[in-house]
């Protein structure tokens, strides 16, 4: 069964325990259900509209642009905590010297021992700190930190600050 | 053997100017007080009066114009003059006159006019639920809104700016009227209603039962509790659920050829175009509660409404009420029979008339006159022209048929 809740190779999942790979097998149902949810609701907005007589608009797209964030958010939310979950049910390891890996250079703080939501809304507030929508944007599309920081909350939160 | 018959001449009218016409009597209807202003020449497109003090906006080719009196206009803003429609709005408790031509909207309010250029292009609109309602100025199918941040918010979200493009059946949008707490998409071959007076997400369009042929552009106002606009079959009128069709009581008059504007007022709905009889540029005022109508000689530019239908007509205004001059002209009365008959007596009620008796030979004519003459004229029909400054109550014709002069 392939795995896209959460960034993960054939590899590593051959790696983990049972348990574990209940935990992602159920996250995995999940983000289904909630993929079909979307479909299910848009259907019923789509039907909305047309009884409505403006399916031939820009309210169908709009909308659809809002339920796909929330979509993405609920998402990357799931895969946050699955990622904790797999780490807490992880066999315990011998630990490595050599201390922490230094954090990468940012101009917000970068802490990979937060949540993703806590990451997600560090990089959020620094970033509507910038009134220029258009620099706004710039910036945070050639961000790789904030790729590799936030995962699934990256593009959620790119629609997000669009539209401020 | 002969006998006496009378004849009420006002049943028998055949085409009149300046005035109603019924069995009840000839009632004045014409241009007013009309008077030469000091405006430059040119093509006036549109005109409008804001409502809290009174001002006059007029545009003469690319150019706006300003009054305060009604007789002087002062120049006050160039702007390209595309497809322009007016409206008045609200904000911050400040009342603004407007008018939008494609994507520029020169504003009046409280002594300052101002001009400003937006992104978006608009061929017709409409402000109502305090948005900017418009057609799409290249693509007559598409109604846009803008968002509540103002003109110039047109980004497409749930919430804020977006559009809605009709399917095309009716044809492409040509006026946006606010009627009834919703907003009328006039189409060139029907109608449809948009409940757009909630959030953008909710709202709903209904399509308008009922053929009405094809609606001549810059027709349709409200008058009163009624949605008129004018169609190749004639005055149609929608009260919110249906299309009525005007019905044509004024068949003393033929219809109105290319009809180009309008404009209402109590109870009454002012017409321009080329009278069907003369073929000349003039109005035609219906009386949509009775149904008749009223034929104006006087070409007109441009129609607004402030206490009084207002027109504008090169460089000179007036307004339609009831005074001026009435002309008419029935058909041949023979009054029932196709033998020689004498007219013995002219009666005029209540009002100086001047008053023409023909047999189609000889003419006898009166000026001015009330109560009763006797042309003592003798043929087997005859017609009557009249005309005057007041409304008269009957105009009737007495002849003795079968006799011998």
């Amino acid at each position: 069964m392939p795995f896209d809740v959460i960034k993960i190779t054939d590899e590593e999942v051959a790696k983990l325990t049972d348990e574990q790979l209940l935990i992602l097998q159920k996250a995995q149902q999940e983000k289904a259900a909630i993929e079909r949810d979307y479909e299910i609701t848009l259907f019923d907005e789509r039907c909305r509209l047309a009884r409505a007589g403006v399916l031939s608009s820009s309210m169908l797209y709009a909308k659809s642009l809002d339920m796909q964030i929330l979509m993405d958010i609920k998402k990357a939310e799931l895969a946050d905590n699955t990622v904790l979950m797999l780490k807490i049910k992880e066999p315990k390891k011998k630990e490595e010297s050599g201390g922490t890996t230094p954090a990468p250079q940012a101009p917000y703080t970068v802490d990979y021992s937060l949540s993703y939501n806590e990451r997600y809304i560090i990089v959020r507030e620094y970033y509507l700190g910038i009134s220029d929508r258009t620099r706004r944007m710039q910036l945070y599309a050639s961000d790789e930190i904030a790729k590799d920081y936030l995962s699934t909350y990256y593009k959620p939160l790119y629609n997000v600050l669009a539209t401020y | 053997m002969s006998s006496k018959k009378t004849v009420n001449v006002l049943r028998h009218v055949d085409f009149a100017t300046g005035c109603y016409v019924d069995g009840e009597g000839v009632t004045l209807c014409d241009a007013s007080n009309i008077r030469r202003i000091q405006l430059p020449s040119g093509e006036i497109r549109i005109a409008g009066a804001e409502k809290s003090e009174g001002k006059i906006f007029v545009t003469v080719d690319d150019t706006v114009y300003m009054s305060s009196d009604g007789v002087n206009f002062t120049l006050q803003e160039r702007m390209a003059i595309t497809d322009p429609f007016i409206f008045e709005w609200v904000l911050d408790d400040k009342p603004i006159f407007s008018i939008f031509s494609k994507s520029r909207l020169t504003s009046y309010s409280e002594g300052t006019i101002s001009q400003n250029n937006y992104v978006m292009s608009l061929r017709t609109g409409a402000y109502f639920c305090d948005r900017l309602f418009g057609v799409d100025y290249y693509d007559g199918l598409t109604l846009r809104w803008a968002g509540t941040e103002g003109f110039n918010d047109w980004n497409e979200n749930v919430r804020s700016s977006g559009w809605i493009k009709l399917t095309g059946e009716k044809g492409k949008i040509i006026q946006l009227v606010p009627f009834k707490g919703k907003l009328v998409a006039v189409c060139e071959y029907g109608l449809t209603v948009i409940d757009a007076a909630k959030k953008p997400e909710d709202f709903a369009m209904v399509f308008v039962d009922g053929r009405c042929g094809k609606i001549y552009k810059n027709t349709a106002c409200v008058v009163g509790d009624r949605l008129v606009f004018y169609t190749n079959g004639g005055a149609c009128y929608f009260d919110g659920g249906k299309i009525v069709r005007i019905p044509e009581k004024y068949k003393v008059n033929p219809p109105l050829d290319r009809p180009v504007l309008a404009a209402g007022l109590n109870g009454k709905y002012y017409i321009a175009g080329i009278i069907g009889r003369s073929g000349d540029r003039g109005v035609v005022c219906i009386n949509l509660d009775t149904g008749n109508s009223a034929v104006i000689d006087c070409a007109v530019d441009a129609l607004f409404v402030y206490d009084a239908v207002y027109f504008f007509r090169k460089q000179y205004m007036g307004y339609f009420g009831g005074t001026g001059n009435f002309n008419l002209k029935t058909k041949p009365i023979d009054f029932g029979t196709d033998k020689p008959k004498t007219v013995t007596s002219l009666y005029v009620g209540d009002a100086p008339v001047n008053v023409t008796i023909s047999n189609g030979r000889v003419s006898r004519t009166y000026s001015y006159i009330t109560g009763c003459v006797h042309p003592r004229l003798r043929g087997n029909s005859f017609t009557v022209t009249a005309s005057g400054t007041c409304s008269v109550k009957s105009i009737e014709l007495t002849a003795e048929v079968g006799n011998a002069v």
